[in-house]
């Protein structure tokens, strides 16, 4: 096995060149040099994800005909400012929803393969430490929340701030090592999927369209707007929190 | 020109990554390339929105079509955003099936499968 | 801006080399959390702020974590790096 590894390393070197070749004439392929570069934003379909007029009912335009969004106006199609925020949970949720689908399947199959722990319990965490964690994952929540409901007007979310709760759980994990808490996460794992669905199905019964935005948005830019979209990341946070932390609990339990 | 750095520094991770998925025997190092490759290939996607002088894509003041709009291309960060959130889950399938593995096999490389006869 | 860009690149390329070559599993586990850190510094640049924070949190973090994990119950089964 061992005297096999530099020819090994050389044919996988070899490889790698070719496709490096291989790319590099399909990128050049127009003889224009790399066209993916020089695409316009105004011919992409981000354009208008930017000016928020994706359908003819979310027109919004100035007396010229002209797009434009501005700033505390309520008439949108969402309320958001943070336009990638706009995108996840609005205009292309069902992507996101099917995500969430991946995240569940993942946890349950970790928790359904996860082998069993030879060697008995771990030492215990140091007084110092067992001092100090409450007090660490008490800041850590509110940035996790912070992170979660300002995920309308400031880069973060529900995936970034579920995390961090997550992280939050886990400290507690290692300090205390009560890792049984596990139902509970699955209960609320499956509470937040089903009030996603049933926004979905809300959606569908009263715009027509699967995860329309039905709730009012409030003025463009304000601290308490979008609902819609407040609630849907509020839901992907405690549910990417709970699968997060089940995950790991399954990694340090028994 | 920066975005064609950017692209480069991409495509060296994916091509590492991939290298490291051909030649590697240990799962866990075949785990890592392929968390490796993951990163290149996001840091390519987003890389494809970015243009020189663009702004990050959250309105702080009125925008509108007739003085141009001029932000980077947000629907790349949304796909990454998901899909950094899926490597996680599928890294800890990956090593969960790893650890099945080594219970049965006691070993962390690929072994030949012998049948008794 | 490109002299950065390069410098993190070059840096970046030097530590995924580095993961595939080590002999030590902990070692690389490290070294891909500075991959993993890095390239969110690489995300900040290009202005995409909501994939560098969630890719601090959970490439650079949890990741790691999970490995590490992992790699305490592969030592408790009996697993030996220097074999």
């Amino acid at each position: 096995m061992k005297r096999n590894e530099p020819l090994i390393n050389l044919f996988g070197l070899i490889l790698i060149i070719l496709l490096a070749v291989l790319v590099y004439l399909a990128l050049t392929d127009s003889g224009q040099g790399l066209t993916m570069l020089s695409a316009d934003l105004e011919q992409r379909v981000s354009y208008s994800y930017l000016l928020k007029n994706v359908t003819a009912a979310g027109q919004t335009e100035n007396q010229h005909g002209q797009a434009e969004v501005i700033l505390g106006r309520e008439d949108y199609e969402n309320g958001a400012v943070n336009i990638v925020t706009a995108i996840v949970t609005d205009y292309r949720m069902l992507d996101t929803f099917g995500e969430i689908l991946v995240l569940f399947a993942a946890s349950a199959g970790v928790g359904l393969l996860m082998v069993e722990r030879k060697r008995g319990k771990a030492k215990e965490a140091s007084e110092i430490v067992k001092t100090a964690v409450p007090i660490i994952i008490l800041f850590t929540l509110i940035t996790g929340f912070y992170i979660i409901s300002h995920g309308h007007l400031t880069p973060g979310g529900g995936f970034p701030g579920g995390a961090v709760i997550a992280s939050a759980f886990i400290l507690q994990f290692l300090a205390f090592q009560k890792s049984s808490r596990n139902k509970v996460f699955k209960i609320l794992e499956s509470l937040a999927g089903i009030g996603l669905l049933a926004m979905g199905l809300i959606g569908l019964y009263l715009e027509g369209s699967l995860f329309a935005n039905f709730l009012p948005n409030g003025s463009l830019g304000a601290t308490i707007s979008a609902a819609g979209i407040m609630i849907i990341y509020a839901l992907i946070g405690i549910k990417v929190a709970a699968e997060l932390s089940s995950i790991s609990a399954d990694f340090i339990g028994e | 020109m920066e975005t064609m750095l950017f692209i480069l520094s991409a495509f060296s991770l994916i091509l590492t990554g991939l290298f490291g998925v051909l030649t590697r025997k240990n799962l866990v190092k075949i785990l890592l390339s392929l968390n490796i490759l993951e990163t290149g290939i996001n840091l390519l996607v987003v890389s494809l929105g970015y243009f020189k002088g663009g702004k990050a894509p959250i309105l702080t003041n009125s925008v509108s079509a007739a003085q141009g709009i001029n932000f980077v291309d947000p629907l790349p960060q949304a796909l990454v955003l998901t899909s950094i959130v899926i490597g996680l889950s599928t890294t800890a399938l990956a090593l969960t099936l790893i650890l099945k593995h080594f219970r049965s096999h006691q070993a962390v490389e690929f072994v030949k499968l012998e049948v008794n006869e | 801006m490109e002299a950065a860009i390069i410098v993190l690149g070059l840096i970046m390329l030097a530590g995924a080399i580095s993961v595939l070559f080590q002999k030590s599993l902990k070692n690389a586990i490290i070294t891909f959390g500075i991959v993993s850190l890095i390239s969110a510094l690489m995300f900040t640049l290009m202005k995409a702020y909501d994939v560098a924070i969630t890719e601090a949190s959970i490439g650079a973090l949890l990741t790691i974590a999970l490995f590490f994990w992992a790699l305490k119950r592969l030592e408790e089964d009996g697993y030996n790096e220097k074999k």
